[in-house]
């Protein structure tokens, strides 16, 4: 039989481990620290992934979910964050020439980097939609297939039954794809979803009430059918007087619409849909 | 002829913790020859391994001096020739016999031939020639003691300072480790060690010294300082108290 | 020369108690299922994330590099000193100089060694999965790695000469937590503090050593390329010059300190 090994104290072995728990420790700590917005523990449930997440990690994993969002957003800045002004001292300054903080953008495939973050943050905390449409948006932009794009939307939807924003963004995908029956059931979706009087920017929703109203208009005009389109016009204009392809679909309309013109404005739309932000822009310390 | 250990009137003071002074060594008066065997007695905290530490230049001395070998005790040279078994040391467990003495042998600058062939024979001098590939850590009490005598003579030191040299050892162990200190004596070398077996200081010992309370208060032959009749601890015993009680 | 010996003699024991000990050994492993772990996450089933794998095993490289070189320099002294070792060893031609030296270094070159494994595993997973840098820049990240392990054993192994094992390792992380999350933003903090505040915290920020100086991860893990020769030498300068003075007050610590079996 063999002799214990000797002079190997349980303390002795135990002080690494120790050294790492109190790391997790710390980075709970900081998490703690820096969490910026008000939890949102809705549309969680404790099937699946979620489930060993929630049993591991209790309500700190949706601290951990905050700052994966804000990784995915340093991640596409190339590893460069939203430091405050930086104070003028040497230390500073030798950092700074040793280690880059020049402002950049992760472009095409690239982007794909930021993707592990945005899948970690939707894990831990399903209730942030702002990440569901971020992840939706670049896994779609980065080449992944159709059909994980697709996954992401279902899940979003899983996780947001009720937040008309998914379906709006999922239709511009389906446009995107060519699926324009798709779209034009999801946009009617985002339409029935509209929150009365109980959104959170109210502004920014009706600017959305228009552009989804108005991508309506335009399907119906691209189907031949003017005077759809024109319902679609005139409640785009209602809930934004002025919105400039409302305008121009309305006044096409009123000569019995232009189905080619319709159909190019639409994919113009589709393409040009601009990128949601995961964080504050205002905050960014750029150095360009 | 230069006398192994030579201490004069050395006194160690250590501040306390509450800024007071505590006197660990009150003007030690010793003398170790060449060839000698002395034996260090004194009940605990009597200053015995304060004493030790001022002779291996671990501890400045505050008063007085300590010579090692004609040389000041903190010179570095002095630990050229002086060989030291640490009281209960604990050998690096992680290590083999072997491996620690060829270490210990290249810090006395043999090449690591030299410094393999002297552990070999130290380990067989000492019987341990067999656990030489062991490590340190599956060493019994007996056997660390015996490593530890063997650490001591890498290179055949000209003073020898054993703290404690047979504590814990059964009858067999304690045979051997006097068997190996006897040998050093032939071969000339001096032997200093402090120890509480008095038994064991009686048979080995050609002088004794007792310290208590940080002085040296008899130093001889163990049969000059026993009165008619009388055993080393029963000698041992009259001197502590009577240096207990002050007279 | 004889020096040079004792150093490596004592360095050598260091070695080979922490290869037997096998706390290396452990932590690497740890790390590979770490990171087989993480790769081996599905992000959508694309191929091409790989900065993440590299980003956290970097991250997990520091800091079981930290763990590794302020527990291995941290408990060498007070274990000596309670085995006995310690005056077995200074008993011989050994200086107290030439022990301290070859604590750290032993320390020092284990931990650099264990670090080595660590990048491999974190470099060959990054190349699995598609690459992330070219060699240059990890060779720079790692030269200014190993020489912040230089200065963490360095500075535990001074705390090591007058504190008890747990309270210099305990100091020795703490140390290095400060010197990399708190160092950076201590000049602004100071700044914004004012007053008598102000004034410990800006001491603090020009007399504790910046280790975020020697952290080139970002580098590596966001594909910037190496850093410009000039400031990477001025931080390894730094490193070394923070490593001889972590040396010198262990000296300082150590060289008339009365030994004690007990430790204390």
């Amino acid at each position: 039989m063999r002799r214990p090994a000797p002079g190997r104290s349980v303390g002795d072995a135990a002080a690494p481990l120790l050294a790492v728990a109190l790391w997790i420790l710390l980075f709970s700590a900081a998490c703690l620290l820096h969490a910026a917005r008000p939890l949102v523990p809705a549309g969680t449930g404790p099937t699946g992934e979620a489930g060993v997440l929630d049993r591991t990690l209790g309500a700190l994993r949706f601290l951990v979910a905050e700052r994966a969002t804000v990784a995915a957003d340093v991640y596409y800045h190339g590893g460069v964050g939203h430091a405050a002004a930086p104070r003028r001292d040497p230390f500073r300054a030798w950092s700074e020439r040793l280690d880059p903080v020049r402002h950049v953008h992760l472009h095409g495939a690239e982007a794909a980097e930021m993707l592990p973050w945005l899948r970690a943050a939707t894990a831990l905390d399903a209730g942030d939609v702002e990440t569901w449409l971020l992840t939706a948006y670049w896994v779609e932009r980065v080449g992944a297939e159709a059909g994980e794009v697709e996954g992401v939307y279902r899940r979003a939807r899983q996780a947001h039954p009720r937040n008309y924003r998914v379906p709006q963004q999922q239709a511009f995908h389906r446009l995107r794809t060519g699926d324009w029956d798709g779209a034009e059931t999801l946009l009617r979706l985002a339409l029935r979803l509209w929150p009365q009087g109980e959104e959170d920017d109210p502004d920014h929703a009706l600017r959305d009430r228009a552009h989804v109203a108005s991508a309506l208009g335009l399907l119906r005009e691209v189907a031949g059918d003017a005077a759809a389109a024109e319902a679609g016009y005139r409640e785009a204009l209602a809930a934004r007087p002025g919105h400039e392809t409302a305008a121009e679909g309305l006044r096409r309309a009123a000569q019995g619409g232009d189905p080619v013109e319709a159909r190019r404005v639409l994919r113009r739309l589709a393409a040009e849909e601009p990128a949601p932000h995961a964080c504050d822009h205002h905050d960014h310390h750029h150095h360009h | 002829m230069t006398n192994a250990i030579e201490i004069d009137s050395l006194g160690v003071t250590f501040r306390s913790r509450r800024g007071g002074e505590v006197r660990a060594l009150d003007g030690v008066d010793l003398a170790v020859a060449p060839g000698r065997i002395v034996g260090f007695l004194g009940p605990n905290g009597a200053g015995k391994t304060t004493t030790l530490q001022v002779v291996l230049g671990f501890l400045a001395p505050t008063r007085g001096t300590a010579r090692v070998l004609g040389l000041p005790a903190q010179a570095p040279e002095a630990r050229e020739r002086v060989g030291y078994l640490p009281e209960r040391a604990r050998w690096y467990p992680f290590l083999t016999g072997r491996e620690l003495l060829v270490g210990f042998g290249r810090l006395f600058g043999l090449s690591r031939r030299a410094a393999a062939d002297r552990a070999a024979a130290l380990l067989a001098e000492v019987g341990l020639a067999d656990a030489a590939d062991r490590r340190l850590g599956a060493y019994s009490r007996g056997m660390a003691q015996r490593f530890g005598l063997a650490q001591a003579l890498v290179q055949e030191p000209d003073l020898l300072i054993l703290d404690e040299p047979t504590s814990g050892l059964d009858p067999l162990g304690r045979m051997a480790v006097r068997a190996i200190i006897q040998r050093q004596r032939a071969r000339g070398a001096a032997v200093f060690f402090s120890s509480h077996e008095l038994s064991e200081v009686e048979r080995v010992c050609d002088e004794v010294a007792i310290l208590v309370r940080g002085r040296v208060r008899v130093r001889g032959r163990a049969a000059d300082l026993a009165r008619p009749g009388e055993s080393l601890e029963q000698c041992f015993l009259r001197v502590v108290e009577a240096a207990e009680a002050g007279t | 020369m004889r020096a040079m010996r004792g150093v490596a003699m004592v360095a050598g024991t260091v070695w080979v108690e922490g290869f037997r000990r096998k706390d290396a050994y452990v932590l690497w492993v740890l790390l590979a299922a770490l990171l087989g772990v993480l790769a081996g996450v599905e992000v959508y089933g694309l191929a091409r994330p790989a900065r993440y794998v590299v980003d956290a095993g970097l991250l997990i490289t520091w800091v079981f590099s930290g763990v590794l070189v302020v527990t291995l320099s941290g408990r060498q002294i007070a274990a000596d000193e309670t085995s006995g070792m310690v005056f077995a060893l200074l008993s011989k031609p050994l200086g107290r100089g030439a022990y301290l030296a070859g604590k750290w270094l032993g320390a020092w070159s284990m931990a650099l060694a264990a670090t080595l494994l660590f990048y491999a595993v974190v470099a060959g997973m990054g190349a699995v999965r598609g690459g992330v840098s070219g060699p240059a820049v990890w060779g720079q990240a790692i030269a200014l790695h190993a020489a912040a392990l230089g200065i963490v054993g360095a500075l535990t192994l001074a705390l090591a000469t007058r504190l008890t094992a747990g309270a210099a390792m305990t100091l020795g992380a703490l140390l290095a937590v400060v010197g990399f999350a708190l160092m950076p933003t201590l000049g602004a903090r100071a700044a914004e503090a004012g007053g008598p505040a102000g004034a410990v915290l800006t001491a603090a920020h020009f007399a504790l050593p910046h280790l975020e100086l020697l952290d080139l991860r970002r580098r590596v893990v966001h594909a910037w390329g190496p850093s410009p020769w000039g400031p990477w030498l001025a931080s390894l300068a730094y490193g070394i010059g923070w490593t001889a003075l972590g040396l010198l007050l262990a000296w300082l610590g150590f060289r008339r300190r009365p030994l004690r079996q007990d430790g204390s």
